[in-house]
């Protein structure tokens, strides 16, 4: 029964063969008859889902109770994979009009074998975190005027101490799991920056910054402002997971303290902060959907 | 920390905004969805009715009972329809340091005139800013006052910055005036250097015009935890549409060009689909009429 499983995974060339037939065995079949919703935006999410037969229309809400059509999919295509990052809500409404059938892969099962480090599951993960970067850049692309990419490098000034980056970060939602270890790990991995207002910090290579302080901001051409990033946050993920820049710019807003990783750190950490990862890339998707939510809204009014 | 909602548009029953939606405002008491604070400390809101005495003029309602317990709030929202109002959920530091007494409710009133101002968040260090602001307040303002919170001298700041306190007034006048006094409150904090992350949420309006910001001296600079409300830039949020009420079995705007807007800290149901966020460091400004005015402007202080 799960062949039918593993072509479709192997169709969307995300994983190698032998992580397509272990992803595969998880795949449980599904259908719905025409007109029927697979899920409801703000539907609890409970799973990925691999289209074989029929289309999806995706759509969102807007103010006023609107509906905008996002996309339409087809046989071949993933749907709702965001949530094997985030666990979180559905943010569109997918309707099959004509029926429509394929595979789940159950959100729960997928990310116990993450947690657990399984390579299969764990390759899924990143293979759908490029997913998000490249969705992400593709809405930043087309809410606003495109900035020409920074080609240079951004210069680290701050000295990074383990302990230092301990205290700023082990309060907030996911370092508050993170150990010693990990905090070394992180120090020796990242660079120190001390920046004040304006700077900017996409250079080339996109690196992954950590806001220990202060704040950064995402801002189109145009000078519209898409995302503001607080202690805590990764920001410029997207950019960091695709290796490309993002077209727009990420300036200091607030004087800030922040860490810069080129890459993830090897081992553990490196996994604690590629989940932290995907749930930013969901997050910050999230908020650039409300983005063209209201710009479309003020638009229409 | 507080909650508040702001609204403007068809007549609707008070009940509808503040006590039926699953998370409506006095849900937020003690649940409120996106912030990790009890809101304990009173209730205030400022209504118009075309069919009140001095039409112009907002009904008050200040109680420093806790909201969701309060009978006489629930018998009034039970009884009153709106077509404009403010509503406050006051929220204080559970360790005393507060003053709660009638005077410290929002939304502020002062001088016969119609502008009342809501505020979530705090002014961090007001005390030490406290003295350098008075010189900024009208003397008519300041003989009027009767509360020394910095939630109370931001509204006397806002009408010390109106060419009239009895109005009429335009989105774009009660924006200036709030601009002028969020500029003067960067300079007093840089005079007294002052840089902890200081939120500046607010909901102004006349009845007729409306003005919700969403701005933060300073985000992400702490010195110290833990942080009063979190870490995330605080929110505010807004729907538009002809009307507002329970329509396909969920509380909603509906009919996306319409007369009505809605603000509020935090949507007031779970299912955030048709609600979308005032962008950081920008406000909503709304003239409302049959065809309502509504843009967004970014704070530029």
């Amino acid at each position: 029964m799960t062949h039918g499983a593993e072509q479709a995974l192997a169709q969307l060339g995300w994983l190698a063969t032998a992580e397509c037939a272990a992803v595969a065995r998880l795949a449980q079949p599904f259908a719905v008859p025409p007109g029927a919703a697979i899920f409801r935006q703000h539907d609890q999410a409970d799973g990925l889902y691999l289209i074989e037969r029929g289309a999806v229309v995706i759509t969102g809400r807007t103010p006023g109770d609107g509906h905008v059509e996002l996309a339409r999919i087809g046989p071949g295509a993933p749907l709702g994979e965001f949530c094997l990052l985030d666990g979180g809500r559905r943010s569109a409404d997918a309707l099959a009009p004509e029926g429509c059938a394929g595979w789940r892969l159950d959100l729960g099962r997928i990310n116990g074998l993450a947690e657990a480090g399984d390579p299969a599951a764990l390759a899924l993960a990143a293979a759908i975190r490029a997913q998000v970067a490249a969705r992400s850049h593709d809405l930043v692309a087309a809410l606003g005027a495109p900035v020409a990419a920074n080609p240079a490098p951004v210069a680290a000034n701050a000295a990074l101490v383990a302990d230092f980056v301990a205290a700023r970060l082990h309060t907030f939602p996911g370092f508050d799991g993170f150990t010693p270890a990990d905090w070394q790990a992180l120090a020796a991995a990242g660079s120190g920056h001390h920046h004040a207002r304006g700077q900017r910090l996409d250079g080339t290579p996109p690196a992954l910054w950590i806001v220990l302080r202060g704040a950064v901001q995402w801002q189109a051409g145009d000078g519209l402002q898409l995302l503001v990033h607080g202690p805590g946050a990764l920001a410029g993920g997207a950019a960091f997971v695709a290796g490309r820049p993002w077209p727009a710019r990420l300036l200091v807003r607030e004087d800030a303290e922040l860490i810069a990783l080129p890459a993830l750190p090897d081992g553990a950490t490196g996994q604690r902060l590629a989940r932290m990862l995907g749930a930013a890339l969901v997050r910050d998707q999230r908020r650039l959907a409300r983005v063209r939510a209201r710009l479309a809204a003020m638009a229409a009014a | 920390m507080c909650r508040m909602l702001g609204y403007i548009g068809a007549p609707v029953l008070l009940d509808h905004l503040v006590v039926r939606p699953d998370n409506a405002l006095l849900n937020q008491t003690t649940d409120a969805q996106l912030l990790a604070m009890l809101n304990l400390a009173g209730f205030g809101l400022a209504a118009w009715n075309d069919d009140l005495n001095d039409a112009h003029l907002p009904l008050t309602f200040h109680s420093t009972n806790v909201a969701v317990f309060d009978a006489n709030l629930r018998a009034l929202a039970a009884r009153l329809k709106v077509r404009s109002l403010v509503a406050h959920l006051r929220g204080v530091p559970l360790d005393g340091s507060a003053t709660i007494n009638q005077q410290s409710l929002h939304p502020f009133q002062l001088l016969g005139s119609p502008l009342v101002l809501a505020h979530n968040g705090d002014l961090a260090e007001f005390g030490r800013m406290r003295a350098a602001l008075w010189p900024h307040i009208k003397p008519d303002v300041a003989k009027a006052m009767t509360a020394l919170t910095d939630s109370a001298f931001l509204h006397a700041l806002v009408l010390s910055n109106v060419d009239d306190p009895a109005g009429p007034f335009t989105a774009d006048a009660i924006f200036r005036a709030i601009n002028a006094t969020l500029a003067t409150i960067r300079r007093v904090r840089a005079d007294h250097g002052i840089t902890r992350s200081s939120s500046v949420n607010l909901v102004v309006s006349d009845g007729r015009a409306l003005v919700a910001t969403r701005f933060t001296f300073d985000f992400g600079r702490f010195e110290k935890l833990p942080f009063q409300g979190g870490i995330e830039f605080l929110s505010q949020w807004f729907t538009i549409g002809d009307s507002y009420g329970f329509n396909d079995g969920e509380w909603k705007m509906t009919g996306g060009r319409g007369a009505g807007t809605l603000v509020a800290s935090e949507p007031l149901t779970r299912d955030v689909s048709t609600w979308v966020e005032v962008p950081e460091y920008g406000a909503l400004l709304v003239d409302s009429g049959e065809v309502p005015r509504r843009r967004i402007t970014m704070i530029d202080c």
